[in-house]
């Protein structure tokens, strides 16, 4: 009897298996840590290591996977109830991206060990907590852009979400500390219990927890004429987004954002400033495109709602960022506003989702390429940024904004670099941050958001009262503190990103060329040309056979 | 009939529980509200021909969940009569905003055109059997997941509540 | 309304149940208050699906995303309350107001 059960068993294939291999990797890491930390009395640098060696290799992996041109998968679909799990390059990028930082985190982190801080206290004892928790929400990370099932929104949100929460408590004896971690558990708790609540309602009205299917029937009922369901509809993906809202920071689900940047150690600000909005931002595009389906085809009068909604909570966003970074003193505090204002910059290329494109059916929507580019400009900057507070914090136990004062003569190095990624940070010409932004408010243009532009516009000239004024402080004051030992390797880093910075402003061509590559072949888009496939109401339609590739993938009739 | 009977008691057992837990001035009488709220939602599952997830919500939410946050308010309170009442203008505001949710969303499920279907031909395929079937095939990935995420948080939790030697 | 129960009836039960959580939400000043309210949500949204599921579907989807809410409740309280001690430890107190080091 067992053996026969064995024998009908589903098992996934190797090529579902061989797809993954990115995300297993990241996995082993976090059972490798466990391992080593037993067989070598939880020694930190082993510790430090291994996620060195995991970054690398799930990096690897999933950059084979985006050299290898590889067309959309979807996967993990044994029933014909839709795939869990995908991947494009879209989604490879996002983990490559990732791997990348967390080699910038695990750097910092080596640095910071060595300082004399009370928190270094942390980087002795407890490395292993520290990087499973670390891993952990990278992996969640990974899995919010590589999915379109409610069910593994949901999970990969919550799985990026409490190893956050987790670091973020890290420093145990530090009341600051504890505070954020609080506030960041009970908001994003409320936040993720209201997404399920709305995840909930979606699941009854379209009786799959497929996106794509339900993007389907959305289209049918809106070809069929019927508005019943639009304002239901819309309440529902509303709810559903307060998630991924308050993963990407988005006014009014900010508020956790700059305590939590102030309360965590560096690394954990460093990579919650990048990580989590970047996933946030690719999880809120795959959502809305996959559920939009064909946006040139069938222009769903309920997203008009939701992407109206959207395009408000953009400029909302970027208008609070930058008004509340002006009082800031925190560095770290400043930095969080600064970076909830370029949420908001980003979100204003989510809002243009909905607007019709001349691309055609095939072709990735424009949003896709702008987002990719700013983000690839974000991280450079936000790295470089954190990279230089870390260092001045580490030598002068500060992180006001006087402990950059003179910096210009105590590091002539780091304030240059500083200056330049400031700069960059505003958006002033030839540098990335220009560059990306420009490109992101073209395609808002075209996407005829045009108040939105002039608020990004004022939004960028405010922005340069505030990050003017720490160049000041480096440049212009100076009340005589010593010279900043700054490591050579953190050096080298920053060093990297401005020199990324300069280049991303002034290779125009390549830079363009690598958004669009990223953001082609996306799932989404890739399974509105195919044979259509009509859903069964009801039953799951078991006929339909395993498939590797997302050929069967459902589409409007 | 008798069915329908139980649904209107199970479901005011939860919701008068959930009604104590809103009023109670005491934290402790809100756990206990709580229970009455996730027992009475369990006796609806079974109702609902949702037999696993009723054992499920009594052993995992009732006898896990809610012991652990009885013995978070036995270890965060100085006193077992902690008080923590809003002020008026904020017990107004927020009854005011809670009761226009509950207009909004009442109006907004019923006003949709639910599919008429028989719930007897429907719940035939709703045994236990089909449910664990499921979990290993259509959803192994969330479930290979949910076993991860729950190894990170046992971790960062056990970290966090560990005393300092 | 006292007709043969339905869907809606589980559907308005859910609404009830979640807006008293969410008052519980924004009415409570202790942490674990909050946290209470956090599981009412949770719970009006396993009503949700297992009506789904009863009366729409007739599958066991909805019953298997409720298993997995209500596995995901009870990670988020385990992580919260260590968190919520580990505040304690520092400040001795859970009353949300008094974290107060960090405004502006």
């Amino acid at each position: 009897m067992p053996q026969s059960m064995l024998a009908s068993m589903w098992m996934p294939s190797a090529e579902e298996l061989s797809q993954l291999a990115p995300l297993f990797a990241l996995v082993a890491t976090i059972v490798a840590l466990l391992l080593a930390a037993m067989f070598t009395n939880r020694n930190r640098n082993v510790a430090a290591s291994i996620v060195t060696l995991g970054a690398i290799g799930t990096g690897l992996l999933a950059w084979k996977r985006l050299q290898s041109g590889a067309p959309s998968w979807a996967g993990f679909d044994p029933n014909g109830m839709g795939p869990m799990l995908i991947s494009d390059t879209f989604s490879q990028f996002f983990i490559v991206l990732a791997c990348v930082f967390m080699l910038v985190v695990t750097a910092m982190w080596w640095l910071g060990q060595k300082s004399d801080l009370p928190d270094s206290e942390v980087h002795r004892m407890d490395a292993t907590e520290f990087f499973v928790l670390f891993v952990g929400s990278a992996f969640g990370m990974s899995l919010m852009v590589s999915t379109t099932n409610l069910l593994m929104i949901i999970l990969a949100v919550e799985m990026a979400s409490l190893p956050s929460y987790g670091i973020t408590a890290f420093r145990k004896k530090n009341r600051v500390a504890a505070e954020a971690s609080m506030k960041y558990v009970l908001f994003g708790a409320i936040t993720s219990a209201i997404m399920i609540y709305g995840a909930s309602l979606l699941y009854g009205y379209y009786q799959t927890l497929d996106l794509a299917t339900i993007g389907m029937k959305i289209a049918a009922d809106m070809q069929a004429g019927a508005t019943t369901g639009t304002l239901f509809l819309s309440v529902a993906v509303f709810a559903f987004m307060v998630g991924i809202a308050f993963k990407v920071s988005a006014v009014p689900f900010h508020f956790w954002c700059p305590d939590v940047f102030q309360g965590a150690s560096i690394e954990v600000t460093t990579w919650l400033s990048v990580a989590s909005k970047a996933a946030g931002l690719g999880l809120m595009l795959r959502v809305l495109s996959v559920i939009i389906c064909a946006p040139s085809a069938f222009p769903v009068e309920a997203f008009k709602y939701v992407s109206l909604a959207i395009a408000i909570m953009a400029a909302l966003t970027c208008t609070v960022g930058n008004l509340a970074a002006y009082r800031q003193m925190n560095l770290k505090r400043l930095l969080a506003y600064s970076s909830i204002a370029h949420a908001g910059y980003m979100l204003m290329a989510v809002a243009i989702l909905w607007s019709p494109t001349d691309a055609g059916i095939g072709a990735a929507h424009p949003a896709f390429s702008a987002i990719v580019s700013y983000i690839i400009v974000y991280l450079l900057m936000n790295a470089g940024a954190f990279f230089v507070v870390a260092m001045v914090y580490w030598s002068t136990g500060s992180e006001s904004i006087t402990a950059m004062n003179g910096l210009i003569r105590r590091s002539p190095m780091l304030a240059v670099c500083m200056a330049i990624i400031l700069f960059s940070l505003v958006g002033m010409p030839p540098l990335g941050g220009f560059m990306a932004k420009f490109y992101l408010l073209m395609a808002v243009w075209k996407g005829g958001l045009y108040w939105l532009v002039v608020i990004a516009v004022l939004n960028t000239l405010i922005s340069l009262y505030y990050y003017a004024r720490i160049v000041r402080a480096m440049i212009l004051t100076d009340d005589g503190l010593p010279e900043i030992s700054a490591p050579m390797s953190g050096q080298l880093i920053v060093a990297m990103c401005t020199i990324g910075i300069i280049l991303t402003g002034v290779l125009l061509g390549p830079m363009k060329e690598i958004a669009n590559n990223n953001a082609s072949n996306l799932y989404a888009v890739v399974k509105s040309d195919v044979a259509p496939r009509t859903a069964s109401a009801a039953g799951p339609s078991a006929a339909t056979p395993n498939t590797e590739n997302a050929d069967t993938a459902p589409t409007i009739p | 009939m008798i069915e329908d009977a139980a649904f209107y008691i199970f479901a005011g057992v939860s919701l008068f529980s959930a009604i104590a837990v809103v009023l109670s001035k005491n934290i402790v009488r809100a756990a206990v509200g709580l229970l009455g709220t996730l027992g009475g939602v369990a006796c609806l599952y079974f109702l609902a021909d949702a037999n696993l997830l009723g054992v499920i919500q009594l052993i995992v939410y009732a006898g896990g969940t809610l012991i652990l946050i009885v013995f978070g308010i036995m270890l965060t309170s100085q006193s077992p009569w902690v008080g923590f009442l809003p002020t008026k203008v904020q017990a107004i505001a927020a009854s005011i905003v809670a009761v226009i949710l509950t207009i909004g969303i009442v109006r907004l499920v019923t006003l949709v055109p639910w599919a008429q279907r028989n719930p007897d031909e429907l719940s035939q395929s709703l045994t236990v059997k089909s449910i664990g079937d499921a979990l290993l095939t259509t959803y192994l990935v969330p479930f290979e997941v949910a076993s991860v995420l729950l190894l990170v948080v046992m971790i960062g939790a056990a970290y966090l509540a560990r005393t300092e030697k | 309304m006292l007709a043969t129960i339905g869907l809606q009836h589980y559907l308005i039960l859910s609404a009830l149940i979640f807006s008293l959580g969410v008052l519980c939400m924004a009415t409570k000043r202790n942490a674990i208050g909050i946290l209470i309210g956090v599981e009412l949500v949770l719970n009006s949204a396993n009503i949700n699906l297992v009506g789904f599921s009863k009366y729409q579907t007739g599958k066991g989807d909805g019953q298997i995303f409720a298993v997995f809410v209500i596995l995901l409740a009870a990670a988020e309280a385990a992580l919260a309350i260590a968190i919520f001690m580990n505040f304690y430890n520092n400040v001795r107190t859970i009353d949300v107001d008094r974290g107060d080091e960090l405004r502006g």
